[in-house]
């Protein structure tokens, strides 16, 4: 019960992260900001995958797609980060 | 590589860069206004700075808006050097007093396109106006 | 298979928060010191699930480092609202 709340929580912080990154690469055309809103887009489905295994589909290992989601989140954040910052 | 020139710039000057100043034209433009107590138009600061006049405009708003300068709108809006705060006051301070010692230093920091990305990535954050 | 990519994950957050605290050292803005804990938070916890076996996403001592990285984040974005 508050594992799934945590993870629903995690879920709206990332999106609104994504939310806030990707208005103001809208007015910036920064490309740091492009990566890193679809690095929270990413985190949220990962939450949200958490959540889903968790709940919605518990007799389903959804581990690797989790990780997966994961990897791919932070792999944006990285290429953002190297590539407009260094 | 950005990293080596804000070492020589103390941390609350870099601060104060990295919330308030986007821009080498910003600089001078503070600068500028700083050296007079005068009420000026954006029209006779682009004059003077040899600037476009639409961009003087909208630098002068922003800085207003940050609390540098103090704004009078008459016939035409005028703009003259007046912090809103004892500590805004004493970081122009700063700035000025390290335009002279470390131009480089200043202007290398202000212009490094990496401060761009992570004053955007910083402002997106901002929940109301992100040029305040 | 999947301890492997939690590693990945792990090693990721670490260095995104090593550049976080880079931004904070250039900019002394405290949101990016929010930001390096944050993922530091991550890090530990994508560690944990990959070093012990039998660790999952809903166990207390990994959704616990979870939250405590987003609120982290929150509390970031509060305090530079609050400025």
């Amino acid at each position: 019960m508050i594992a799934s709340a945590v993870y629903l929580l995690c879920v709206l912080t990332s999106a609104f992260c994504a939310v806030l990154l990707m208005r103001e690469y809208r007015r910036t055309a920064a490309s740091l900001l492009f990566w890193s809103s679809w690095s929270f887009v990413g985190w949220a489905v990962n939450h949200a995958l958490v959540f889903a295994d968790l709940v919605v589909f518990p007799s389903v290992d959804l581990s690797l797609v989790r990780a997966v989601a994961g990897l791919g989140a932070v792999s944006l954040l990285l290429y953002g980060l190297i590539w407009d910052t260094a | 590589m950005p990293g080596s020139v804000p070492g020589q710039l103390p941390p609350e000057l870099r601060a104060f860069l990295h919330s308030c100043i986007e821009s080498i034209e910003q600089v001078e433009l503070l600068l500028f206004m700083r050296g007079s107590e005068r009420m000026r138009s954006a029209r006779d600061v682009a004059s003077e700075l040899n600037l476009p006049g639409g961009v003087t405009r909208t630098y002068l708003e922003t800085l207003a808006a940050r609390g540098l300068l103090e704004v009078r709108v008459g016939e035409e809006t005028t703009y003259r050097y007046r912090p809103k705060s004892e500590d805004l006051g004493r970081y122009c301070d700063l700035l000025a007093q390290h335009y002279i010692t470390s131009r480089q230093a200043v202007l290398g920091y202000v212009a490094a396109e990496s401060r761009r990305s992570i004053k955007h990535f910083a402002d997106a954050f901002k929940l109301r106006d992100p040029n305040k | 298979m999947v301890g492997f990519i939690q590693g990945a994950v792990a090693m990721g957050c670490a260095i995104a928060g090593i550049f976080f605290v880079r931004f904070w050292q250039q900019s002394r803005d405290r949101l990016f010191l929010s930001f390096a804990l944050a993922f530091w938070m991550l890090a530990l916890a994508y560690t944990v699930l990959s070093v012990i076996s039998y660790a999952t996403e809903w166990q207390v001592y990994v959704f616990a480092l979870r939250l405590l990285a987003f609120c982290t984040i929150l509390y970031g974005i509060f305090e530079k609202n609050r400025k």
